[in-house]
Parts: C-alpha cells; structure tokens; sequence
C-alpha cells in the first residue's frame, strides 16, 4: 500500500481522474488507488457524475446573433460612456471651470440631453431606465447648465432616482418626468424648506442663481434637449468645494442618503459637457 | 478547410468584412449559451449574455492579442458577465433555495423550465426509445436541477470542464482563479453532485436488479 491516506488522496481523486495530477502526485495516487477498494469506489462514483453531467444535451440559443450582429453593432452607440471612477474628461476641474465661464458670458448655448450609457444593446435598456441611479452604467449627461444640483427623487416613491435640476430661462425639456414645470412649481421646488426636507444632502453647490427652471429627469429623458439662457446666469464658483473630492474630474462631490444607504455623487465632465455620475 | 479562430479575426480586422466576424459568432453562439444556460439556470439571461459577449468581442477586437487564445477569451468574457449577473440576482433576491426531490420531474414553481431545448434535443435523436427518452428526460431534469444547488462558483467550474471540456490551465484564465482553486472547485462541485444524485442513481439501479 502506498504511503499516502485515503483522507489525502481524497481532494486529488477528480484530478487524478483528469489526468491533472502533476506526475509524482499521479504515480502515488495510482500507488494507492490500485490496493484501496474505497477509493476506487469514489472513482466510479465520480464517473457516474461526469457522465451524467456530459450527457446534458448541447443547446441553442433562439436568436441567431450571427445573422443579427451587424445590426446589434449598429445599433450600439457610437460614444463609450465613461466609467463610474474614471469618467473621460477633458482637462478635469480647469476645463470644467472655463466652461462655466464661458456659460456665464453666454459663448456656449447649452442643451440638456442624457446619453446613452452602455455598450451593450441590453445594456442600453437597463442604463435607460435609470442612468443615474440604476444599474452599473449610473450615468445623466448634461451639455451644460447654469445651475446644476442633485438631489433626492421628487416623490418619496422613488426615492433612488437622482435629478438633475436646471434653471433657466425656457424649460423646454420634452422627456422630463413631469413633462415640463411652470415657474410656480420650480419656484416651489427650490424652496429652502423642501431643500431641507429633501434627503439629498449636497456637500456642494456648483452654482445658484435665481431663474426659473425645470426638473430633468434623467431615466425619462433620454431624448430631451433645452436651450438655456446662459446671459441670465451665474456660476458660483465660491460656492465649488474642490477639497475632499475623490477623483481629481470631479467637479463636485455630493452625497446622498437614500434608503439608509449613504452614497457619493459626482458631477464631472468630458466633450458632451458635465456629467453626474454615482461613486 | 476551415480559417482558425485567430485568422478569421486577423482577417476582420484587416477587412472589416462582417461575414468573418459571423462565422465566429456562429462557431461560439451554442457554446456561450450552454455555458450561461448551465450557470445562470435562466434562458432569458443566457440569451442576454451570449448577446454582450459577442458584442464584447466585438468592441475589444483591436486589443485581442495575435497570439492569444480566442476560444478561452469568449468564455472569459462570458464568465464575467455570467458572474455579474449572478452578483446583481444575489444582491437583488439573495440567495434562492430550491428543495430536492429526486422522484419529482416536475420543475420548482418559478424556476425556468429548460424543457423547449430538451424536447428540440430529443426530436434530433433518431436512437433512443420513448422509454429511454423519457427516462433520459428525467436524469438530465434531476442532474440539472442538483446543478443548480452548486455553489456558483462550483457550478462553473463543472460547466466549463465536464461540459465544455476545458482544461483546469483554461478554466483557470477564463475565472481569473489558480489551478489549484479549480483543481478543488471541481472536485467538492462533484461530490455534492454526487450526494444529490445518489438517491436517482441508486433509485436505478435498484430497478435495473429487480
């Protein structure tokens, strides 16, 4: 009998099966295995399970993405979305900061708009559905905006949908949640006291001013597009709290209390303009 | 004679003729889809993930290596969306208990079916009887359903070597483990199988005697 113990030879029986012992480890096993009953019982045994196992039948999936994947291609978008902790920017903070600038002096018309924020095809209806607050791809892009703050869902109901509030001039934002705000109601959602009831705590403000505006809901918006006002509008930069920030294209740092689960927002930026993103 | 995996990428990216990109979508589509079926239990899953493999590949063709192997770099992209879906279902339901019973065929309420495949499988078979399928039918239910009672990660890695037929050096890229990890994986995912299939086996062997 070989030296080696049944409780030894135990964890290498599938492998000596496989003919994945290294050599010295197989010739004890088959030392062993060739004088041991026991063992040589697990054997079959082990054998019976592989050939249950081999004899699962080989499936097909109902779709032929063969014939499909030209299309499945095509309809990926074209933009990759940036990953949650290294967004694509430009320049971080500094090119975050001139184009803040240049909205204030009114070079730049911004739009509002929510880009598609996966690769793939069931990703997109996922990343769709909730680009800030849903799956992986947690994602709203806003071209520009004269005041931009995150803060808790407008209904308790949906207390993990983050918007992303815009003020200007003409809220023209065809896929918000509510379908568009008059001033009274924008008015009544940027008062203090909902602020403070709200459960978003914002550690920063990127600006204020005082226009009228309307809420944007990402997940609802993916088609919406606004013209802003940038005349009328002012960036508190004073107000940009650029320590603690976890990522240096961060512009601002939030963070959320949804559920009893704390969670961090960013606002950061790349060519389509600022971007909120969960950290 | 048949390009190679590796030509046939050499040769798409070279051309960008879309028919060399599909014959290998057609070469792995069946593959992908066992694997995810076998380790997600879900056919609408293993469909969605036989869809962003491919469009993966797709995306990341630029980077593949000349030298790399294809075969084991399509299943470790759908090994880690397979893994990312597991992760989000345990997050979302936590972990789902199914009871046992080897003499019941019938699937758990709420569990998907994985019988339109079974029967299209069974329908090519010209061999076997209706005894024998029948009886075929009932082992790969049980052997599916103790599959299922695997630990995610053992389940895997019985899939992808009793199944698919890897080595434990590819399983082990493909699951970003060591050897000696899916060395063990694989053999406790067996004898679990074992213990649960042994009430059907020794069920048919002591019929076989009677």
């Amino acid at each position: 009998m070989s030296n080696i113990a049944c409780e030894q030879l135990d964890s290498l029986l599938s492998a000596y099966r496989d003919g994945e012992l290294s050599e010295a480890e197989h010739r004890e096993a088959e030392g062993h295995i060739s004088q041991c009953a026991s063992c040589q019982n697990k054997l079959i045994e082990l054998d019976a399970v592989v050939h249950a196992l081999k004899s699962l039948p080989r499936m097909e999936p109902q779709r032929d993405y063969a014939a499909d994947i030209e299309q499945l291609i095509a309809a990926q978008p074209a933009v990759k979305a940036p990953s949650r902790r290294r967004p694509i920017v430009w320049g971080g903070i500094g090119v975050a900061a001139a184009a803040a600038v240049m909205i204030a002096v009114g070079t730049i018309k911004p739009t509002v708009n929510v880009a598609p924020t996966t690769a793939s095809t069931a990703g997109v209806h996922r990343g769709m559905e909730k680009p800030v607050a849903g799956g992986d791809s947690e994602i709203a892009s806003i071209s520009d905006s004269d005041f931009v703050a995150l803060h808790g869902g407008n209904d308790e109901a949906s207390s993990d949908v983050v918007d992303v509030k815009l003020h200007h001039a003409q809220p023209a934002v065809s896929g918000s949640k509510e379908g568009g705000h008059n001033s009274e109601q924008t008015k009544q959602e940027a008062d203090p006291n909902r602020k403070k009831n709200s459960k978003f705590n914002p550690k920063v403000q990127v600006a204020n001013n005082s226009n009228v505006g309307s809420d944007v809901v990402p997940g609802s918006a993916s088609q919406a597009q606004s013209r802003l006002d940038a005349e009328s509008t002012q960036v508190a930069d004073n107000a940009i709290n650029k320590t603690n920030m976890p990522d240096s294209n961060l512009v601002a740092v939030y963070e959320t209390d949804q559920k009893g689960v704390t969670e961090e927002l960013g606002i950061t930026t790349d060519e389509d303009g600022l971007y909120a993103i969960k950290l | 004679m048949d390009l190679t995996d590796e030509a046939l990428i050499e040769n798409y990216k070279r051309t960008r003729n879309i028919s060399m990109f599909q014959i290998l979508v057609r070469r792995y589509q069946g593959r992908v889809f066992t694997v995810a079926f076998r380790v997600l239990s879900n056919a609408e899953e293993a469909e969605e993930v036989v869809q962003d493999t491919f469009l993966k590949v797709h995306q990341n063709i630029a980077v593949f290596r000349k030298n790399a192997s294809f075969h084991s770099w399509v299943f470790k992209i759908a090994h880690n969306i397979c893994m990312d879906i597991l992760r989000n279902r345990n997050k979302r339901k936590g972990f789902r208990l199914l009871s046992f019973d080897p003499q019941s065929s019938m699937p758990e309420p709420g569990v998907d079916s994985v019988e339109s495949y079974d029967v299209i499988s069974q329908l090519a078979d010209p061999g076997p009887t209706p005894a024998d399928s029948m009886a075929l039918r009932e082992q790969e239910e049980i052997v599916s359903e103790s599959l299922k009672k695997l630990t995610d990660t053992q389940r895997t890695v019985v899939v992808l070597y009793d199944i698919e037929g890897f080595s434990y050096e590819e399983i082990a890229e493909i699951s970003g483990t060591s050897i000696g990890t899916v060395r063990s994986r694989l053999h406790y995912g067996r004898v679990k199988l074992k213990e649960l299939l042994e009430p059907y086996f020794s069920q048919k062997m002591s019929a076989v005697s009677r």
